[in-house]
């Protein structure tokens, strides 16, 4: 029995956590890259004002990351119970690549855990190391669960079977990463997320270089600018290739991207992205460009998220033409109480609030080198 | 290169050899049982640390003892980096319950989905207060309470989220709110679980189809609206009476491994002479009097557990004991269960007269019972004979405050009470983490074939891909470098920078 209860609260469910997700683990994505740059940097310059700012950086990443990595179980168990045929054919079909993203998460885990614990505490090459595992683990995340996506454009490896008048979705055997949606699919959210925190990081480094003349954050600023730069640039790259694939291998969700005009509104924001980066070389237009930077290119992942995803409707799964609808995924075993996603999506907000308080004290009103100065 | 050569091809045929004699499902547990041994280790510092931590803060802020806040503050950053690792091996157990146990996507999609779901929520709670918790420290000049009340909030959220996935395992083990259906198709000495609210025609399909196209049955939606209408109570998994025992069994158990664990850790110091002496008893008497007074509240704990294995699990609870086949007696087992010594315990003879012919899932299961009883028999009594010791070594500890303890332990080991406490703190842990690894080897060896006890095997839900042994290898190794990166990050912490603080004349 199809209930639309069941549909209705998981779609509000994980739509909810998905948007929220995704921001942080973009940031933490692009932070997990970043840092280590700036490290290197500082090893290389001898230039402790590098290891400062990757400091103050990790600092902020750490609390980002230990609220989208709940974010992603969110997502996970919300999948199971409202989506169960879904996930299991995801995780049948893309064994492989979600392993790997599993291990991705294991890896940039445990090593930002122990690049933030461990600050002055080893050698700085021992701990660029760790740095560099934790940007491997971190790409190697987005790796693995872009696969889930351009499975759902594209069910490239995918084999459906008919036996006692019912459908079965198993693999053909062919590798899902040689889904031709998948590689643009995929850097693209690299690099959007790269300079997603590239432009925010810049933004910061701005304004406390503008506050503090200091070596150390006219340095820092440079770098960042130049990040900026390169990454939206690789981003207008990526997503034209995105939707060249997808036109080329998805046309339903091309189709429905562009009858809404959402492929010509996604490039003009990659654009946008792009010639704000650039704007940036201004010393003038920059204190412009730096926060402007940030939010175009967040507006710019979300709405391609938006944009893509809406297209596929009513279909979870696209296939030619056709494809397996929401409804038809939904969990039939009873109708999950309403109760619980209400009570998740309101304690998701209670969260939020106080999460962004604790990220308040711990930046404005208790910067990491002040506590360090109080703790002796 | 014709050594290392001649090892990979030894290494490549006992990987062969291994690949022809398990299956996927042998793979797949080997990787899970390694997976949740390394979660565990984590967990139980962010189950049994925030108790330690909150009381020391509230003991330095009621005395105005700035050493208690310190202690409170350092013992605060472990419990920082374990619980990262402990998110990380959570999400790993998480992930690798769906991808590699692929069929237990049904289980999180019916009788899981209440309890998984209110996890996520008190996940949420633990995640983000315990941000707030280690950033305000020491932020809070008026109102010091309000700290701890953050700390508390963790806490709530920690036993919350360990309540509800214990309420996941424990219906894996007593399958609440199915009537009598597990006695009736598989397993007969089994006493009715709870008010029948699962559909037993759904049931019986499920446990029919199952077996027949595996967790492949989930790639067919169409198949899976056989399913439709399946409970008419999705909370039922909360009203599991096993399900209270085993969160306080837990609870406490963690609670008196991280108790002693920071016992030995200011043992050690005091032993090696780091620090102010002053300030690490002050912190070694809190510590080890919460192990002793949860090692006191565990063997409670550890008997109702017992109990409710005898009542619903006879098979497991007969080769943890020892009942030989015939059946037999034990006088303190039947004392504590009847209160006579003298109760004859019927054996697994007794249990395969009770099983319908052609039940060969109840052969199986007591062919499965035969074949690990005498290991679980050996852990499990080395579970016992851990708590018991740590069960003395709590009453020992009072023999700082007590003369008559202090005489009896000066008379019969020949030791200073200070210098018992300091050396038991030591043991304590390694029984306390023995007990605990023994405790839960023999609940999760002793439910083979099943992954819901007389409902569902494991070779049902195992993912249909091949779990190779290199693949298997590569996880395990993968598992155990988070396990050692964990310890490096706490060696690195606690004990690398001891010498260099010492001389600083820092206390920490």
């Amino acid at each position: 029995m199809f209930t639309i209860s069941n549909v209705f609260w998981g779609i509000a469910s994980i739509g909810a956590t998905f948007f929220l997700h995704i921001f942080f683990v973009s940031l933490v994505l692009g932070l997990s890259v970043i840092i280590p740059i700036f490290e290197i940097i500082g090893y290389k310059r001898k230039n402790e004002g590098f290891y400062r700012f990757a400091r103050r950086l990790t600092s902020y990443m750490v609390r980002v990351d230990l609220f989208a990595g709940v974010l992603a179980t969110w997502l996970t168990v919300f999948l199971a119970a409202y989506w169960p045929s879904l996930l299991y054919i995801a995780t049948n079909i893309l064994f492989y690549p979600i392993t790997l993203a599993l291990a991705g998460i294991m890896i940039a885990l445990v090593s930002t855990a122990l690049y933030w614990y461990t600050w002055d505490e080893m050698r700085k090459t021992t701990h660029i190391v760790v740095g560099l595992f934790m940007a491997a683990g971190a790409l190697m995340v987005a790796f693995g669960m872009n696969s889930i996506l351009a499975l759902m454009f594209n069910p490239y490896g995918v084999k459906i079977t008919s036996a006692m008048g019912l459908t079965f979705f198993g693999s053909n055997g062919l590798n899902p990463l040689a889904n031709p949606v998948f590689l643009p699919l995929m850097l693209f959210s690299w690099f959007i997320s790269i300079a997603l925190a590239s432009f925010i990081v810049l933004t910061f480094a701005f304004i406390r270089s503008k506050n503090d003349f200091t070596e150390e954050f006219q340095n820092t600023f440079k770098i960042s600018r130049l990040i900026s730069i390169v990454f939206s640039l690789l981003s207008a790259g990526t997503l034209a290739w995105t939707i060249l694939e997808l036109h080329n291998y998805s046309q339903y969700v091309y189709l429905g991207m562009a009858s809404r005009g959402f492929v010509a509104i996604s490039l003009a924001l990659a654009a946008i992205v792009a010639i704000v980066s650039l704007a940036s070389l201004s010393e003038e237009a920059i204190r412009y460009s730096a926060p402007l930077g940030a939010v175009s290119s967040y507006v710019l992942f979300m709405f391609f998220e938006i944009a893509a995803n809406t297209a596929r409707y009513p279909f979870m799964i696209v296939i030619n033409n056709t494809g397996i609808s929401s409804s038809v995924l939904i969990n039939p075993m009873f109708e999950i109480p309403a109760i619980l996603p209400v009570a998740g999506i309101g304690l998701l907000i209670v969260m939020m609030a106080t999460f962004l308080g604790t990220l308040y004290i711990a930046f404005f009103v208790f910067p990491v080198e002040r506590r360090g100065k109080i703790a002796g | 290169m014709i050594t290392l050569t001649a090892i990979f091809g030894l290494l490549n045929d006992g990987a062969m050899n291994i690949a022809s004699t398990w299956n996927a499902a042998n793979m797949a547990e080997l990787m899970t049982i390694v997976g949740i041994f390394v979660h565990a280790f984590f967990l139980i510092f962010a189950l049994g640390f925030p108790i330690i931590v909150l009381t020391l803060e509230s003991i330095g802020i009621v005395r105005k003892d700035n050493d208690f806040i310190k202690l409170a503050r350092n013992a605060s950053k472990l419990w920082g980096i374990t619980f990262a690792a402990g998110a990380v091996t959570g999400t790993l157990v998480e992930f690798g319950l769906v991808v590699v146990w692929s069929g237990s996507i049904a289980l999180i999609a019916s009788m899981a989905a209440a309890p998984m779901i209110i996890e996520l929520y008190a996940f949420l709670i633990e995640i983000v207060l315990i941000g707030t918790y280690l950033t305000t420290f020491n932020r809070f000049k008026k109102w010091k309470g309000t700290h701890v009340l953050i700390g508390l909030g963790v806490l709530f959220g920690s036993n919350l989220s360990a309540y509800m996935i214990l309420a996941v395992n424990s219906w894996m083990q007593v399958p609440w709110g199915t009537g009598s259906f597990v006695a009736q198709t598989f397993l007969p000495w089994v006493p009715s679980l709870g008010p029948q609210v699962i559909n037993p025609e759904k049931l019986k399909t499920l446990v029919t189809v199952l077996p027949t196209i595996g967790s492949g049955l989930l790639s067919s939606p169409g198949a899976f609206q056989l399913f439709s209408n399946f409970t008419s109570n999705p909370w039922i998994s909360l009203f599991n009476p096993e399900q209270n025992v085993t969160y306080f069994h837990n609870v406490l158990a963690a609670l008196v491994i991280t108790a002693f664990l920071t016992s030995s850790y200011l043992a050690y110091k005091i032993l090696r002479g780091y620090g102010s002496k002053e300030y690490n008893w002050k912190g070694l008497r809190v510590s080890f009097l919460i192990a002793a007074v949860a090692s006191f509240l565990q063997a409670l704990a550890g008997d109702a557990q017992g109990r409710i294995l005898y009542t619903f699990q006879r098979n497991i609870f007969n080769a943890t004991e020892g009942i030989p086949a015939n059946g037999g007696y034990d006088p303190i087992v039947s004392l504590l269960l009847y209160g006579s010594p003298n109760h004859f315990f019927p054996g697994s003879n007794y249990l395969a007269s009770l099983l319908p012919s052609g039940d060969t899932l109840g052969q199986l299961t007591l062919s499965a019972t035969n074949t690990y009883g005498p290991i679980l028999h050996a852990i499990y009594y080395s579970m016992i004979i851990s708590g018991v010791i740590i069960v003395i070594l709590g009453v020992g500890y009072f023999g700082l405050y007590s003369k008559i303890l202090r005489g009896i332990v000066q008379g019969i080991l020949r030791m200073k009470v200070e210098t018992f406490v300091l050396y038991g703190s030591f043991a304590g842990a390694a029984l306390g983490i023995i007990a605990s690894v023994a405790g839960w080897a023999t609940r999760e060896m002793g439910r083979h074939p099943w992954t819901v006890y007389g409902l569902i095997t494991y070779n049902d839900v195992v993912n249909s891909h091949a779990i190779t042994p290199v693949f298997t290898a590569a996880i395990i190794a993968l598992e155990i470098a988070i396990l050692l990166a964990g310890i490096w990050g706490i060696y690195m912490i606690y004990f690398k920078k001891l010498k260099v603080k010492h001389k600083g004349g820092v206390h920490y």
